[in-house]
């Protein structure tokens, strides 16, 4: 239980709000609900790790799943999704993605094959009670939490990472992480029935996340350039046409899907000690219109950005030395804690329901 | 234990040779050098042979004050690390020649067999020789194995043939020749293979989960040896020729993944190493050292992991040209005066596409004075480095360059009674790597070197009685700082190499030894020595880390040694304790490593065969006696439990 390195601010101001005897329209995060963090950990390490942070009492438990099932996580935990009631976690390292019930009890581990090769998992999505998978080795795969392998793999492009699914398709950044110097550059485009490739699309180097919008209309590509000669971009590819256009976003370090149709966009540049201090911004996904920060608070060390549908915005913060620092935000930017993570490298925040 | 049982069977069936004793004691008295104002620690081939060591970490395992990192196996990677400065900070000094590597700057001294090997010694924070190389003064510490010289008064022929096998499928035969060629010169050669599956059971604790695992993928297969040849040429001096050369492949198991195993990566290793060393005098004072060496060594790394496009296939060649001019001038009995200057070019080729082609060339200059009197020695040195370095690709980084002073004192405080305090205080510094300035995206050319100092104060005592009882005892205590330090700063996209790390040292060392004729059949030698070490990250009042220990670095451990000689077998007993560590430099549990000690016994023995000086060396060792699968690395498990056997017939 650590308390140490926790602020909590504009707690009262939230239990005021949640007084007022008319339901808002979108209900707020339940202040009392405890949070789940997943921590990525460091390479070879086995120390990924789920915390759940208490924003009532500021309270930290970190490590839930050893607790619940007397092992550990295991090598780096990459994403979490929510499938019905269960928990997705997808673990790169480890080479499989858990299917964890409410209590964090272990209910399924699916690991993947091909060719005798093991696969290994990297982003998440899941639609009407199936899980879709990115296998770094160049795969998509889809799970029915039924089983305990993948039910369906497809060939994609080079190391696909971030994936979004709408509109009877996945969407699949192939960053071709391990293509160094210069990177993937294309986006697959995968029908959900025939479970196949059916286009290829063009984009800037090292695209690592795919967000949709809720209508479908579009999706919203991070890419992280080469490092050198091609700097990170948003981009904007119309699920119609396929075409692809620039966002005016410079220093692009990663993106989030929002509850609202909100895009939250993280911006920053290396400072003189070579970190990145991120500034969330965000764009409204229906009018295609940036709408200004989200908030002025600068994150040090930028590690991770996700959201989750209750509205809060979770920002990590890491020097990939020490434990992490988780940043929470709700949907209107105000700061409602920020915690230590309870592991290295936080990745991901989610509200417990 | 059923080799053991063997043993001690053969071992009673067979005459054992008279003369071991005496040469037993000749040999033990040279491992002190506790007169030395700084703390040095030997250890001779004999008490080597009694504790059934076999290669050089072996051999450190009872000297105080040092981390061994092994990766685990025979293949896992050995560096040496004095008194947690960093394993940059320790060079190594094989037969007066400096091992060097300018790609990663770490040797790996599990390359080192101890066939042939006569004496290793460490020396930390300086050093009363003042007659060495000069680059040798950069390093807090100095790791020294010696080779045995062929006796020139010897004659003829000495061969020996050498089988050791262990119950973890290791192979190792050897056969190494002396010969005398003339009545100036002599020649030894050797030659040694080693394999070994490497594919040991452990087992794998994952909180209450405990499964049996095997490490894939840790074979390897060597092929090593050197030759020499030795010249006494009178007043003229000494010259020695030494060509060296090692090639192996081995797997890299890398660390254990929790639940998926499958290692992709293979190493293939060629070395050939050519040096020269002359040592000569002109007239009564003065004494002059010349030395030219030569070092390749290439590398082969393939990694097929399947994520990858292609397999990556790297190669790797690294060539060294050294030279080292001394002059050693006796002022008078008491005063000497000493000059060296070392010159080494270093080149780094790769396969890589981004490889600027490094060439480094570095000037090491350094100027001693040494007082050796009847109660005080005293020794100043001065070392002055230049390093440039021309690039193919690129701007050339900027002229490199340091002053490193080294002062060093002891004194006798009793006249009849070996009781002597030292001091010292010795700055150094190790150059950036080839690796930490250039490696793809990562290196940085801008980094200055790290710096390194230490102030040492320790007092030691021996005696010696007759029969050859002796005992003796040292209690050094130090503090030391890094600054600079080069580490990895790892952000969202590129890790990159910066000087910030600052690392602030101290610690307490406490060596006790001991011989004993107990009676006419039994003698006993025993040796203990602890280590405190704190090794605090002191680099930022702000980061969680702030003053605590750094990664890997036990803040308690100590080891022990009991070795009983009789004229029927003799035994040796060796234990290493080593305290919790992290593997992190933030002190969190989920990264501590737990405490562990290993126990080693060694049933060894000597036959004289015949009367022409057959000689049948016959060891068994039980190597982790506790069978526990200790972490010296996070998740690079130890072989367990493992009986060695080892046959030398020496003709």
């Amino acid at each position: 239980m650590k308390i140490k390195n926790l602020l909590i601010i504009g707690m009262a101001a939230l239990l005021v709000a949640g007084c007022h005897g008319t339901e808002p329209e979108n209900p707020g995060p339940d202040p009392l609900a405890p949070i789940l963090l997943l921590n990525n950990g460091n390479w070879n390490s086995n120390d990924a790790c789920m915390t759940i942070f208490d924003m009532g009492s500021g309270s930290v438990s970190s490590d839930v799943f050893s607790r619940a099932n007397g092992r550990k996580l295991g090598d780096l935990a990459q994403d979490i999704a929510r499938c019905g009631e269960d928990y997705v976690v997808s673990m790169n390292g480890s080479q499989l993605v858990y299917l964890l019930g409410s209590d964090y009890k272990v209910k399924r581990e699916i690991k993947a094959e091909h060719e005798g090769v093991r696969l290994s998992p990297r982003c998440l999505a899941v639609q009407e009670g199936r899980i879709y998978v990115s296998y770094y080795e160049g795969y998509l795969g889809e799970i029915d939490p039924l089983h305990d392998y993948a039910l369906r793999l497809t060939p994609v492009g080079p190391n696909p990472d971030g994936i979004a699914c709408v509109g009877g398709r996945i969407y699949v950044a192939n960053s071709g992480g391990y293509l160094s110097p210069d990177y993937g550059n294309t986006v697959s485009v995968v029908d959900l029935e025939i479970f196949s490739e059916v286009a290829v699309v063009t984009v800037n180097n090292n695209p690592v996340s795919v967000v949709a919008s809720e209508s479908g209309a579009a999706v919203y590509v991070c890419s992280w350039g080469n490092y050198a000669d091609r700097p990170s971009a948003l981009q904007r590819l119309d699920t119609g046409s396929l075409e692809v256009t620039d966002l005016s976003y410079d220093n692009v370090r990663g993106i989030a899907a929002g509850r609202g149709d909100v895009l939250y966009v993280v911006t920053g540049s290396y400072d003189e000690n070579w970190s990145i201090t991120g500034i969330i911004n965000s764009y409204d996904m229906k009018t295609d219109r940036p709408q200004g920060r989200l908030t002025d608070m600068p994150i040090p060390s930028y590690y991770s950005i996700s959201a989750d549908e209750s509205g809060l915005v979770f920002a990590g913060s890491s020097d990939y030395t020490t434990e992490g620092d988780m940043y929470i935000f709700s949907e209107e930017g105000e700061l409602l804690a920020r915690t230590g993570s309870g592991g290295l490298n936080p990745i991901r925040g989610m509200l417990v329901q | 234990m059923h080799l053991a049982a063997i043993m001690i069977a053969v071992s009673l069936a067979l005459p054992q040779t008279p003369d071991t004793l005496s040469a037993a004691v000749a040999v033990e008295s040279l491992g002190s050098a506790h007169e030395a104002s700084v703390p040095v620690q030997s250890v001779t081939s004999l008490q080597m042979a009694r504790t059934g060591a076999v290669s050089l970490q072996d051999a450190l395992r009872s000297f105080s004050g040092v981390n061994i990192r092994d990766y685990g196996g025979e293949g896992g990677l050995k560096t040496v690390d004095v008194r947690s400065f960093g394993a940059q900070h320790t060079a190594v000094c094989y037969d007066g020649m400096v091992i060097s590597n300018a790609q990663n700057g770490t040797v790996d001294i599990g390359r080192f067999g101890l066939e042939d090997i006569e004496s290793v010694k460490l020396e930390t924070g300086g050093s009363d020789d003042i007659f060495r190389p000069a680059r040798l003064a950069a390093s807090m510490g100095v790791l020294s194995v010696s080779n045995a010289r062929p006796q020139f008064d010897s004659c003829g022929t000495v061969a020996s043939v050498r089988m050791r096998v262990s119950s973890l499928g290791t192979i190792s035969p050897a056969v190494s020749v002396r010969q005398r060629i003339g009545s100036a010169w002599a020649m030894t050669a050797r030659a040694e293979y080693l394999s070994t599956p490497g594919d040991y059971p452990f087992l794998l604790r994952n909180g209450e989960l405990v499964t049996k695992e095997k490490r894939l993928n840790s074979d390897v297969q060597t092929f090593s040896g050197e030759a020499n040849l030795f010249g006494d040429l009178g007043s003229a001096g000494d010259l020695s020729v030494k060509m060296s050369w090692l090639a192996g492949e081995r797997g890299l198991p890398g660390s254990v993944v929790l639940y998926t195993q499958n290692p992709t990566e293979r190493l293939w290793d060629r070395d050939l190493r050519l040096s020269a060393l002359y040592v000569g005098r002109a007239g009564k004072a003065l004494r002059y050292r010349a030395q030219l060496g030569w070092d390749c060594s290439s590398n082969r790394y393939l990694d097929s992991n399947p994520s990858l496009p292609a397999p990556e296939d790297d190669r790797y060649r690294q060539q060294e040209f050294a030279s080292s001019f001394s002059a050693l001038w006796a002022a008078s009995d008491v005063l000497s005066f000493s000059a060296s200057e070392d010159l080494a070019v270093n080149t780094l080729w790769t396969s890589l596409a981004d490889c600027p082609f490094p060439v480094r060339e570095s000037s090491y200059t350094a100027i001693s004075g040494k007082y050796s009197g009847s109660r005080l020695t005293a020794v100043a040195t001065l070392l002055a480095t230049v390093m440039a370095e021309q690039l193919r690709q690129g701007e050339n980084p900027p002229l490199r360059s340091r002053l490193s002073p080294s002062i060093s004192a002891s004194y006798r405080l009793l006249e009849d009674h070996a009781l002597l305090l030292r001091a010292s205080y010795r700055e150094g510094f190790r150059m950036p790597t080839f690796n930490d300035l250039y490696y793809s995206r990562v290196g940085n050319r801008e980094l200055e070197p790290e710096k390194s100092r230490q102030i040492n104060l320790g007092l030691s005592w021996e005696e010696h009685w007759r029969k050859g009882n002796s005992a003796s005892l040292s209690v050094d205590g130090y503090a030391g700082k890094v600054r600079d330090k080069i580490v990895a700063i790892p952000t969202m996209f590129i890790w990159r190499m910066r000087n910030v790390g600052v690392v602030s040292l101290s610690g307490v060392e406490i060596t006790a030894s001991g011989t004993l004729a107990a009676s006419s059949w039994l003698r006993l030698r025993a040796t203990a020595s602890y280590s405190l070490q704190n090794a605090l990250n002191v680099t930022s009042p702000d980061a969680k880390n702030y003053r605590h220990q750094i990664a890997y670095v036990p803040r308690n451990s100590g080891n022990g040694s009991l070795t009983l000689v009789t004229p029927w077998l003799n035994v040796g007993y060796v234990v290493t304790a080593v305290g919790r560590r992290w593997s992190l430099d933030q002190n969190l549990p989920a990264y501590a490593i737990d405490p562990y000690t290993d126990h080693s016994i060694s049933l060894n023995r000597d036959l004289k065969l015949g009367t022409k000086g057959r000689l049948l060396h016959v060891s068994a060792d039980a190597l982790n006696l506790g069978g526990k699968n200790y972490e010296i690395i996070k998740y690079y498990p130890m072989p367990g439990r493992q009986f060695r056997l080892t046959i030398r017939f020496t003709i």
